[in-house]
């Protein structure tokens, strides 16, 4: 099978799957599986016909009614997978709209969460200061953090899939930026609970073990955001207006 | 005798699928293959439509898949394996009790006793 007829047998099936409202993961296994059958397909009819051109035409035959099946798949889209596309957002979306989104969900999470917790106790008196104060700065400090964590993402994704290639420099300030922020989160969370003399142990050993962290989460976020873009792309690329 | 096609198999395709892998795990065309085997040739089913059954049945439990662990051939495109769970015997036995009923009921309507 040349690249012309893979691409041919791409089109029938993006035809069907583009318009699924629905998130990577699952359009991603509606393509394989379908691109596996047509082109299952495609050789049975090629070997009985001889010739790729009408094999094509009758694999696009059998394969149906690409607005039909494109409403059928997406019926068979399950409602949790709503939740898995508002996290991931939508293609192309700005950096700005992402961060926004994030906050605002685990905002409200966080808020509800702490209501129901104190629901649980009985009052908000039967929580200890301390303790209040830390919830709360928690309540606070998830979306505040996403929000961070958004722009930190982009940026390592620029420094690493750049126009001019990966910039190693560009990594470590990222890196180093996402751990200052972790860190002045990590002390305006838990400021209440300081001891009156500074423990320097205590926080260099904190300061050391936050850092893999800091890197880690921007870092495999940036990558994972630039496969599902590259592979974003490559479908979008095909074009499945039918040719007049 | 003329092909059995659309609106006539709407309704039914779940069931049909549940049968088709009571013989054992198949992929999509296998599935496809062995229900135009049992339906001699006379079942013109949209193939694309397949999947959502399938993904339809996965949801519900009623059978489960996994991805084969090599692409063939299909520069890269993985098939993916789907078999009967227990839940998807139970529904096949519901399925073909409502068919037996309907059968009936229609048949003695029609005066067609089956």
């Amino acid at each position: 099978m040349n690249e012309s007829i893979l691409t041919q047998l791409k089109i029938i099936v993006e035809r069907a799957v583009r318009p699924v409202r629905a998130s990577t993961p699952c359009k991603r296994k509606m393509r394989e599986e379908l691109l596996a059958h047509v082109s299952g397909v495609f050789e049975e009819e090629s070997a009985k016909l001889g010739d790729d051109r009408a094999a094509l035409e009758r694999t696009a035959q059998r394969f149906g009614n690409p607005a039909e099946v494109t409403g059928q798949l997406q019926e068979s889209v399950p409602f949790s997978d709503g939740i898995r596309r508002f996290w991931e957002g939508r293609p192309g979306e700005s950096t700005m709209r992402t961060a926004f989104r994030l906050a605002w969900v685990s905002g409200t999470l966080a808020v509800v969460s702490f209501v129901v917790a104190l629901f649980a106790v009985g009052s908000i008196r039967a929580l200890p200061l301390e303790a209040l104060i830390m919830c709360l700065g928690a309540v606070f400090a998830l979306p505040v953090y996403l929000f961070g964590l958004a722009f930190l993402t982009d940026r390592m994704e620029k420094a690493l899939y750049g126009p001019t290639g990966r910039s190693r420099l560009k990594v470590a300030l990222v890196a180093a930026g996402s751990w200052v922020f972790t860190m002045l989160g990590c002390a305006g969370m838990t400021w209440r609970t300081w001891p009156a003399e500074p423990d320097y142990l205590t926080a260099t050993l904190f300061a050391v073990w936050l850092a893999p962290m800091a890197l880690l989460f921007p870092y495999a976020l940036a990558k994972s955001s630039a496969v599902r873009i590259r592979y974003h792309e490559e479908w979008a690329r095909l074009p499945i207006e039918p040719s007049s | 005798m003329e092909a059995i096609q659309g609106d006539k198999l709407r309704g039914h395709l779940e069931s049909m699928v549940l049968s088709t892998l009571e013989r054992g795990e198949a992929h999509g065309l296998e599935i496809l293959h062995r229900l135009d085997e049992a339906g001699c040739g006379l079942l013109r089913l949209k193939e694309g439509s397949l999947y959502p059954a399938l993904y339809r049945l996965e949801a519900a439990g009623a059978v489960k898949a996994a991805w084969e662990s090599e692409p063939h051939g299909r520069r890269g495109a993985r098939r993916r394996i789907y078999d009967l769970t227990a839940k998807g015997r139970r529904q096949l036995d519901a399925g073909r009790a409502e068919w037996q009923q309907f059968v009936r009921i229609l048949g003695g309507i029609l005066g067609a006793p089956a």
